[in-house]
């Protein structure tokens, strides 16, 4: 599992799809969400196994059936990798900053406290 | 700074703002459907506008804060009335992140409009936009206090909300962080 994998994992609309159901739904069987979903098992099995691979959904047997829910270790991942929405914004901002406050075309007026 | 009636009352202090410098603060609403950037910049609004608008600039601050190795590949800007946007951005091991928007609104340097749409990967944006409004406020003549307003399409049913989690790396990680962490 990588960061990488979770961003694959939600790229396509309808794992976002099946993401959005288990959230709406809670935990659920795989024919449950063929039905919710309206998409074939077979896709939704395999929507599932990397939604799984991701760690974005975790699965637990019981009794016959196998029930899935999600998961947030694989979004904790990506943002290990890529880092806080806030994160992010602070470091374009900091280098815009130094770009604009150091820019020599700029007439520095001499600094005056109020 | 114990006497600041000289100041114009709408501008924050200087010493505030110098003060204020270096951070960004970002308030999520509550439904995580908008969300309100502040930062000051230690320039003039008309320079900021530029940071914020010419490939130039955006090729040297858009990609901070990516994954080691990034590189943006694409970064073109039209920042005229009804002109567009693109960057991308190409993460190691991942591949290209695409940025597309259309300019609704521009009174430079004082008010940005814009529609943006975010892909993963490089196929065309579909859905709706999430809209943009920077505003770029003078303080003093070194100072800019710049807000960013972005507000996520309405999002009734969770399919649309995933969509939009996944819209905007940035954004998603914050929305998705919301939708998981509340099952």
């Amino acid at each position: 599992m990588s960061a990488a994998d979770v961003l694959d994992a939600v790229g396509e609309p309808n794992r976002r799809r099946l993401l959005g159901l288990l959230h709406h739904r809670g935990e659920s069987t795989v024919s449950e969400l063929v039905e919710a979903s309206g998409l074939r098992q077979p896709q939704v099995s395999k929507h599932l196994k990397v939604l799984t691979g991701a760690v974005l959904v975790s699965t637990r047997a019981d009794g016959r059936y196998r029930r899935y829910r999600l998961d947030g270790r694989g979004l904790q991942a990506a943002h290990d990798w890529f880092g806080s929405f806030e994160d992010v914004w602070q470091a374009r901002f900091d280098t815009l900053d130094e770009l604009v406050s150091t820019d020599p075309g700029l007439v520095q007026p001499e600094e005056q406290l109020p | 700074m114990t006497d600041s009636t000289s100041q114009p009352d709408l501008q924050p202090d200087l010493a505030t703002l110098d003060a204020r410098r270096g951070s960004t603060r970002i308030d999520l609403s509550e439904d995580g459907s908008s969300y309100v950037c502040v930062r000051v910049f230690g320039a003039p609004p008309a320079r900021v506008f530029r940071a914020f608008t010419e490939p130039e600039d955006l090729r040297v601050w858009f990609p901070s804060g990516a994954p080691p190795g990034s590189e943006l590949t694409v970064c073109e800007s039209d920042p005229v009335a009804g002109g567009r946007y693109r960057y991308v951005l190409v993460i190691p091991e991942h591949g290209p992140m695409s940025w597309h928007g259309t300019y609704t609104g521009v009174d430079r340097p004082h008010r940005l409009d814009a529609d943006e749409w975010f892909v993963m990967g490089e196929a065309a944006p579909t859905g709706p936009p999430t809209t943009q409004t920077l505003t770029f406020e003078p303080s003093g003549d070194r100072f800019t206090l710049m807000t960013m307003r972005v507000d996520m399409p309405e999002a009734e049913d969770p399919e649309t909300f995933m969509d939009q989690a996944a819209a905007g790396l940035t954004t998603s990680l914050a929305s998705m962080d919301e939708l998981v962490s509340g099952t």
